[in-house]
């Protein structure tokens, strides 16, 4: 058993010196002609504005608090899933102790809750990418301190278009100036 | 003449590893010749023999090339990210079992490298570890369209390793261990294998796998019109071709656990009693079908939208997958009643 460990970690040893080592190589071989040009951060040729290290909306933020939850879920559900069999049969440890329906029922009630968590945040729009064309947009019951949701990518074009069709009405509204 | 068991391993564990590189060397010729096959896309592919020499001329380039790190980066995070990718990919080769056990004289040596009864964990914490490589590359750059694509990566990872391990916990439920050596040796007989008493967690895994490495068309991480190379826009040289090399390791990876979870591993059709290298065979093909299933994929489909991918993820898959692994409780109960 220790002896497999031991053949786990030489191999980690083969990977991280085959991975290492070539860095190593390269580094010892290759060029060194840096540019000023060399070191700017790429834009598709245009000048670099900024760094890239700013405040910055990452949309999955709910998304990565469910996802914490979840593989919680999975971790207890390893172990279930593990003795499972051995609990229904009646065999191994479980021998004689009449546990596998109740190990059953048990499993699928833990399943069953996190489920219910998973339609809960569905239904509150969490998983949903905020500026998408289709779905529901939340709206929440109470009035909160944050700031308006974004409006939808087809709510801004609707009201451009309307925005647009006013204007050419307006102009040709206005008689033209006749240029005799 | 006596041969010491610890040369036998350590002459196993360099020809796995050998064995690994060297398929996600030729992925790398493979991708250009299918392109050039599906879509008359040809690439670079005239050194040796039926350009078999490309990927070593590759090699050599990509040494002698020089690097740039751009001056605003974080130095010491842009050097270590690309092995922190590369190196978790290729570990997880560990505890996958090639073939049966081979007799030699008085030894007789399984065919993996570590016989582990907590494999599967093993693989997936391992598994896991490549995203930081991502992420951090991402960042470090200090370049947007690399931020961009290292959270991409990320959110496209976690949204999907949820149903890679569950669709993984169905098997393990109904297979009682860990131990991918055990899970491997229950398939011996075609009749056995998992896909046919799990065929919606053999669908999902084998779309996951394409999510989870990053693969067309869930290839947002890099996709190149919107992203130029995603986290490695910054990555020139030896690192970005260690994140190449990750990226084909993890895809060889997965092909093996998908081979060895759901059809069999070495386990050869109609011919249980298939001497060691036939099963080898077997499992190369196996795993060959599905690496070659990710560039047939990539040369197929167009790309998604990262809304429909997320969509995909939570909405569809993870309720799946859940029902999928509440339904092989219920038989399994009835099983044993």
């Amino acid at each position: 058993m220790y002896f497999d460990y031991l053949n786990v970690l030489v191999f980690i040893l083969v990977g991280l010196v085959f991975v290492f080592a070539n860095l190593l190589l390269a580094s010892v071989i290759r060029p060194k002609r840096t540019t000023e040009e060399g070191l700017e951060t790429y834009e598709c040729g245009e000048e670099t504005i900024g760094g890239a290290w700013v405040q910055f909306d990452i949309r999955y933020y709910t998304v990565a608090l469910v996802y914490v939850v979840f593989a919680v879920e999975i971790a207890f559900l390893f172990p279930w899933a593990l003795v499972l069999k051995e609990a229904l049969a009646g065999t191994g440890a479980a021998a004689g102790k009449g546990i596998g329906w109740f190990v059953l029922v048990e499993g699928f009630l833990f399943v069953v809750i996190l489920l219910l968590g998973l339609i809960y945040v569905w239904a509150k729009g969490d998983l949903d990418w905020v500026l998408s064309y289709s779905g529901q947009t939340y709206q929440p019951k109470f009035p909160s301190t944050r700031l308006d949701r974004v409006a939808k990518v087809r709510d801004i074009e609707t009201e451009l278009e309307a925005q647009r069709e006013a204007a050419k009405k307006a102009a040709s509204a206005t008689p033209e100036p006749s240029a005799g | 003449m006596e041969v010491p068991l610890p040369l036998i391993w350590l002459v196993k564990i360099v020809v796995i590893f050998g064995g690994l590189v060297s398929t996600a060397a030729l992925m790398s010729l493979a991708e250009r010749k299918v392109s050039a096959w599906m879509q008359y896309r040809i690439g670079p592919n005239r050194v040796g023999p039926f350009g078999l020499l490309q990927p070593l001329a590759d090699g050599v380039k990509f040494i002698f090339k020089e690097e740039l790190i751009p001056a605003g980066a974080n130095k010491f995070m842009f050097r270590l990210a690309p092995a922190l990718s590369a190196a978790p990919a290729m570990l997880t080769m560990a505890v996958i079992p090639i073939g049966g056990t081979v007799v030699l004289g008085e030894y007789s040596i399984p065919l993996s490298i570590a016989d582990v009864d907590i494999g599967v964990l093993f693989l997936l914490a391992f598994s896991g570890l490549s995203i930081y490589g991502v992420i951090l590359g991402g960042w470090a750059s200090n370049s947007k369209y690399s931020l961009l694509g290292g959270l991409r990566a990320s959110a496209q990872m976690i949204s999907y390793e949820l149903t890679l391990i569950l669709t993984i916990l169905a098997v393990v439920a109904l297979e009682g261990t860990l131990n991918l050596r055990t899970i491997s040796e229950n398939q011996q007989h075609v009749g056995e294998w998992n896909i046919w008493t799990q065929p919606l967690a053999f669908v999902l895994f084998t779309i996951t796998m394409f999510a989870e490495t990053n693969r067309h068309p869930f290839d947002f991480a890099e996709c190149e019109p919107e992203l130029v190379g995603g986290f490695h826009t910054e990555y020139s040289a030896m690192r970005f071709a260690l994140y190449f090399l990750g990226e084909y390791c993890a895809m060889t990876v997965l092909s093996c656990l998908n081979a060895t979870l759901f059809l069999g591993g070495p386990s050869v059709p109609f011919w249980p009693e298939a001497p060691w290298f036939v099963g080898i065979a077997a499992f190369c093909l196996k795993a060959g079908f599905f690496l070659f299933l990710f560039l047939w994929v990539r040369w197929s489909l167009p790309r998604m939208r990262f809304d429909q991918l997320m969509r995909l993820g939570w909405k569809v898959f993870l309720p799946l997958a859940l029902a999928n692994l509440l339904i092989t409780g219920g038989f399994i109960a009835f099983g044993a009643h």
